[in-house]
């Protein structure tokens, strides 16, 4: 009978931390989904690679799995392209979610290798593309005006949200 | 005693059952249609029959339209609108206006003069009805009349041997005394915005269940719009304007779901090769045969539990249309010749204005509904109250009348 | 009628509290009885002045008659009979909700139960729960679901999430949402937090053991599976036909529908009719509906009553058949045949009676009379075409050579709309028809066909409703089976049976009606290289 309760008390826990999770990311709007699939077939994504799966990923954290989202290379897929959110019937705001959850993936230090590389670059260049002058001397031939090679604002941007995410 | 006249608004199953129930029961019913037909939405719906009935009602209406044919049961105006209505004491007091363009039914036998006038200019301003036991049989578009917009005398006029057909400066107008008022006004069925991913509008052969069962009527068969042709691969996407926030429309239309059952075993009836696939979320019941059509849906065409995504134009008027594959764990996009859009029952625009005027109330779907005051002087029944197929439509007309009976024994 | 003297009360039968309901819309009729065929639940009852009898519990044990002279004996349970004349019946028994445990393979406990237990003693099992605990419903899978206990389930799902904090799951194979404001229950219980599951791939399994018991299944949209050990779980009831249904059935001569509900599976059925004029089916015995629907249905039939009342004291207007007593060998044929049991026997009288009220006039006892000792009088308006034989023989044709002649007999419910449709659409037929308007396939005898053949036509098509939507119940399968019968006899005798054609046509298909005789006509040139036409040969030509 104790250990019964005592079960119960442990499963309530584990219950509250995805709960509380769920709510200070603000994702209660997961629960409004009827499973219409509409998010997942609009998925530019789930065409090319089958492990990432929007409505999935949605369900997982109803199921309060959201620390197995947050460890996940999948939910790095999502390419931000908002045709699941702009058709979602539940007006749910898929694309945010998506964004809050890499949010915390990232503070959680779960981004991939290539997201942190990508982010110094731009760091670096205000750009995921680095110029540099041989781009300018290619842009001058075909007639271009010269684009900055570095770009200072973007850097102190970055530095203040950096802080911020940790 | 001076007849106790119950102005029924719309002339659709509802309103006809309405009146002719009335009317049996002694009372005297006055049907007021805006169209220039009776019969409303139901009297065209198709057939869709395989060797078996598969019930979709229309021989219900068919019936009662033959019935209104040859009893004439009871007093009707088409081409007409309620233009002020007030209540005075017990009584209301109705103000119709007709036309100003319209076809004296009284005078009207029938004939059609009018209608092939109208068809040698390549006009569509005379309508014909979908059923023989639609009387009047013709009736007048005003909106679609090509002498009116050209500013020349429609044709049609001249073309009557009864000289049945009026056009007016304006509007011709009557005042009527009622004791009752039923509202059977109906639906609007939705109509995708000139946005959408379906492609309706932009690729011809995505059409709505609504046109598929106008061709259907028409020609017999559901054909591709862009070549005519039979098609091989058919998708049916379901809960097309219904069930749906984003829209505002909280609510399953009820009758879709049975409507593309129903179809898809018609046109595998018909043409046993034809490939159909059925994109849904949930199939609601639809009466006691429910249960035996869709296990025969699930045996010969093919049920995809969600919405496709994207649809997009290929070669010959073929739609490929992507889709998550339960099997394959990922989206595919699969060709099809058609898309039949399933769509919903929208309230009727009008419904607000409607409600002011007769001291109703709107549902949260906004559909009309019986106000708390006064609830017996004015009944709603039918599709204006919410969606339902027709023979619910005649039953809920059967309970409006009893209602309205009463309330009239009871004044 | 026997004695000339018609009644106008209404009999309700029923099984529980909603024929209450029912006697009371039809009390602001006509007097009504109620005859309950179990002890229910009286409250719902307001008491009208026009009801006028009340028989609880009774069994009935024999029923005859037609609208306005019906005869019921009741068995009462002190064992004494009694009995009573009505001149309509309401037959307004409830389905039930059965539980589907031993269709898991489970025993109901204090963890595991029925919807309808549940409903039962709510606070009993909820007493328990708190926040922690899970709480599983499973709704379908081994049986339809309706949206009126999906109601119920998500009503309940939402209560316990809300009241006790427990994780509430409900396992679905659909959401029945047709129905006012069941969408947005569906929301508000998901936003609340119940998790709703669908299942269309895979089922749950449920294991029940001494100490817990585990709901294993696959999340299929999450591609998951998932183990839920649940503090209670809730099994969806099956609806079930009445009990009393068959047995009320048989005695009143109504037919059964689908899995033995209430009313015979026909299109003019709907919404409350039966085969019999008179007797009339309202509520979940013909399967599960919603309050509102049942309450709808319950007015539906007062006006329906009222409206019969009302025609008591009209003229019987249309075509209707008289017997020729002296033609009339008793055996009974019509009184087998008739679709609407409109034939009654009585007793000292020398020949069945035709009811005037109930008859609908289809014809198929004047098809099936041996003796031809039934006929249609003809109506004030003269219409003839009752008097096929009378037509036939003056079937008239403009000599064409070119296409086939063919005598149509057209149902007037169904083809012969379709044809004058046909024609008013200026449809061309590639054939010459002669269309003869019947009142249903049913009346069409084979002898009509024959004659029809002999009068120098090329072909004879037989165009009824389809078979579940004929108006006489088994007019058109009586039409087909005939049909098939007269076409085997022609081919014993060397005839070739191609020259007949049985079809089925709505009256709003115009487009089919051209199409079956435009095909038959083809097949008639012998479209098929045989031509049955003399002298016609592959002439296969259209007409203008
Ligand atoms: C694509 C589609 C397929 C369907 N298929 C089926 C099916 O197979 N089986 C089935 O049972 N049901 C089917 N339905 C539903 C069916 O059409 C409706 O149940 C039925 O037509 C409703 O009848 P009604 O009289 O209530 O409304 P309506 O048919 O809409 O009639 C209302 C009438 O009122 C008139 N009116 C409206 N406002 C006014 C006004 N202010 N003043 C005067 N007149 C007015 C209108 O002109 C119209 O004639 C289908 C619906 C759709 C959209
Ligand atoms: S589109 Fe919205 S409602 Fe539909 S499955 Fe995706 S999240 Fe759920
Ligand atoms: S499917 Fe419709 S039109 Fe066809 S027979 Fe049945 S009810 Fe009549
Ligand atoms: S009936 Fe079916 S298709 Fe129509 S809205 Fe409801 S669920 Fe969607
Ligand atoms: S005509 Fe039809 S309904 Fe009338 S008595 Fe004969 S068989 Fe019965």
């Amino acid at each position: 009978m104790n250990s019964e309760s005592g079960k119960h008390r442990v499963r309530a826990k584990l219950e509250t931390r995805a709960q509380e999770l769920t709510e200070r990311l603000e994702l209660q709007s997961v629960r409004s989904c009827y499973i219409c699939r509409t998010c997942t077939s609009s998925c530019p994504v789930t065409f090319i690679d089958p492990r990432f799966n929007p409505l999935a990923i949605l369900r997982m954290v109803l199921y309060g799995k959201i620390e197995e989202v947050l460890n996940s290379d999948f939910l790095w897929l999502c390419t931000s392209c908002y045709s699941c959110q702009e058709r979602c019937p539940q007006e749910i705001p898929i694309a945010d979610i998506m964004t809050k959850l890499k949010n915390k993936a990232f503070k959680l230090g779960n981004a991939p290798v290539g997201v942190r590389a990508q982010m110094d670059i731009i760091k670096k260049a205000g750009r995921t593309y680095p110029l540099d002058d041989f781009d300018n001397k290619k842009r001058a031939k075909a007639g271009l005006p010269e684009l900055p090679t570095s770009c200072d604002v973007v850097k102190t941007l970055f530095e203040s949200e950096t802080e911020s995410l940790k | 005693m001076q007849k106790e006249v119950i102005i029924v608004i719309g002339g659709g199953i509802t309103g006809l059952t309405v009146a002719l129930e009335l009317a049996q029961l002694g009372k005297h019913p006055l049907v007021v249609e805006r169209g220039p037909l009776l019969g409303g939405r139901s009297a065209s719906l198709p057939c869709k029959a395989t060797d078996r009935c598969l019930k979709c009602n229309n021989c219900l209406v068919e019936d009662t339209l033959r019935q209104i044919k040859y009893d004439s049961p009871f007093e009707f105006m088409t081409h007409t609108t309620i233009s002020d209505i007030r209540r005075e004491a017990e009584s209301w007091y109705v103000t119709l206006e007709t036309g100003p363009f319209f076809i004296d039914w009284e005078k009207c036998t029938d004939c059609g003069a009018c209608y092939e006038a109208c068809a040698r200019l390549g006009a569509s301003g005379v309508v014909r009805g979908a059923s023989i036991n639609q009387h009047p049989f013709f009736g007048i578009d005003q909106k679609a009349c090509s002498c009116l917009q050209k500013g020349a005398d429609p044709a049609c006029v001249k073309e009557c041997p009864e000289g049945a057909i009026n056009i007016l400066t304006r509007p011709q107008t009557r005042q009527v005394k009622a004791h009752g008022i039923v509202v059977a006004t109906g639906y609007t069925p939705y109509v995708p915005p000139e946005k959408n991913r379906f492609g309706y509008g932009r690729l011809p052969n995505v059409i709505t269940t609504q046109e598929a069962d106008e061709m259907l009527r028409e020609s017999g068969a559901v054909t591709r719009p862009s070549d005519g042709r039979v098609p091989q691969r058919v998708a049916f996407v379901q809960c097309v304007g219904s069930r749906d926030r984003r829209i505002g429309r909280e609510y399953c239309s009820r009758i879709c779901c049975g409507y593309s059952l129903r179809l898809a075993l018609h046109m595998i009836h018909k043409y046993p090769d034809v490939d159909i696939t059925i994109f849904y979320m949930d199939i609601q019941n639809f009466g006691k045969d429910f249960e035996k059509y869709y296990s025969e849906v699930k045996d010969k065409a093919k049920l995809v539990r969600g919405l496709p995504g994207d649809f997009y134009a290929l070669d010959e008027g073929k739609i490929s249309v992507s889709y998550f594959s339960e099997e394959q764990q990922k989206n595919v996009a699969q060709p099809f010749d058609l898309v039949l859009l399933t769509i919903g029952l929208s309230p009727q625009e009008e419904n607000p204005d409607l409600a002011n005027m007769l001291g109703l109330g709107i549902n949260e779907d906004g559909f009309l509904r019986p106000s708390q005051a006064d609830a017996s002087a004015v009944v709603v029944a039918g599709t204006a109250r919410g969606p339902m197929d027709v023979a619910e439509c005649i039953c809920d007309a059967k309970s409006a009348a009893f209602k309205m009976a009463n309330f009239l024994e009871g004044s | 009628m026997t004695d000339g003297r018609v009644n106008r009360s209404v009999l309700v039968v029923g099984n529980g509290p909603y024929c209450f309901k029912v006697a009371g819309e039809l009390a602001s009729v006509d007097s009504v009885s109620l005859a309950v065929l179990r002890e229910a639940r009286l409250d719902e009852m307001e008491q009208k002045p026009n009801l006028v009898e009340l028989l609880m519990p009774v069994e009935l044990l024999g029923f005859s008659g037609q609208p306005g002279e019906f005869r019921a004996v009741f068995r009462q349970t002190n064992g004494s009979h009694a009995e009573r004349t009505y001149g309509f019946v309401v037959v307004a028994l409830e389905s039930e909700w059965i539980s589907t445990l031993n269709k898991w393979s489970v025993v109901e406990d204090s963890r595991i139960t029925s919807l309808s237990k549940l409903e039962k003693y709510v606070n009993e099992y909820l007493g328990n729960i708190g926040p922690g605990d899970k709480v599983v419903f499973i709704s379908g899978f081994k049986q339809d679901s309706y949206p009126v206990s999906q109601e119920k389930i998500v009503n309940f799902a939402a209560a316990v999430r809300e009241k006790t904090g427990a994780a509430t799951y409900v396992l679905m194979e659909q959401f029945k949402v047709a129905q006012e404001g069941l969408e947005r229950a569906f929301r508000l219980a998901r936003e609340l937090g119940v998790v709703f599951v669908k299942f269309s791939q895979t089922i749950p399994e449920v294991r029940v053991g001494p100490k817990e018991c585990t709901v294993q299944y696959m999340d299929e949209a999450m591609g998951q599976a998932v183990n839920i050990s649940p503090q209670l779980l809730i099994f969806e009831d099956e609806a079930c036909p009445p009990p009393e249904g068959r047995y009320i059935s048989d005695l009143l001569g109504i037919n059964l529908g689908n899995q033995g509900f209430l009313q015979g599976d026909f299109l003019f059925n709907l919404p409350i009719y039966t085969n019999r004029t008179g007797i009339f089916v309202v509520g979940s015995g013909k399967g599960p509906i919603s309050e509102r629907e049942a309450e709808r249905e319950a007015e539906a039939v007062a006006e329906e009553v009222a409206k019969l009342v009302c025609s008591f004291d009209k003229e019987v207007v249309g075509p209707f058949p008289t017997l020729n007593e002296n033609e009339c060998i008793h055996c009974l044929t019509c009184y087998r045949s008739c679709p609407h049991k409109a034939i009654s026997l009585y007793p000292g009288q020398r020949s069945p009676q035709i009811s005037p009220v109930a008859c609908r006039g289809c014809g198929i006892c004047v098809e099936s009379c041996p003796r031809r000792a039934i006929d249609f009088e003809h109506g004030e308006s003269g219409i003839s075409y009752y008097d096929i034989d009378k037509e036939i023989d003056h079937i008239v044709y403009e000599d064409s050579r070119d296409v086939p002649r063919i005598a149509v007999f057209a149902c007037v419910n169904s083809a012969y709309d379709a044809y004058l449709l046909a024609k008013s659409r200026g449809d061309r037929l590639q054939a010459r028809c002669s269309v003869l308007k019947v009142p249903c396939g049913g009346r069409v005898e084979a002898a009509a066909v024959i004659k029809a053949l002999g009068s120098g036509v090329d072909g004879v098509a037989i165009l009824t409703c389809h078979e579940n939507s004929c108006k006489s119940v088994h007019g058109a399968s009586r039409c087909r089976k005939r049909i098939a019968a007269v076409k085997e006899m022609m081919t014993k005798c060397g005839v070739k049976e191609e020259a007949i054609l049985f079809g089925t046509v709505a009256p709003g298909s115009a487009p089919q009606f051209v199409e079956l005789i435009n095909r038959f006509s083809l097949r008639l040139q012998g479209g098929d290289g045989s031509s049955i036409i003399p002298g016609n040969a592959g002439s296969g030509g259209e007409a203008r």
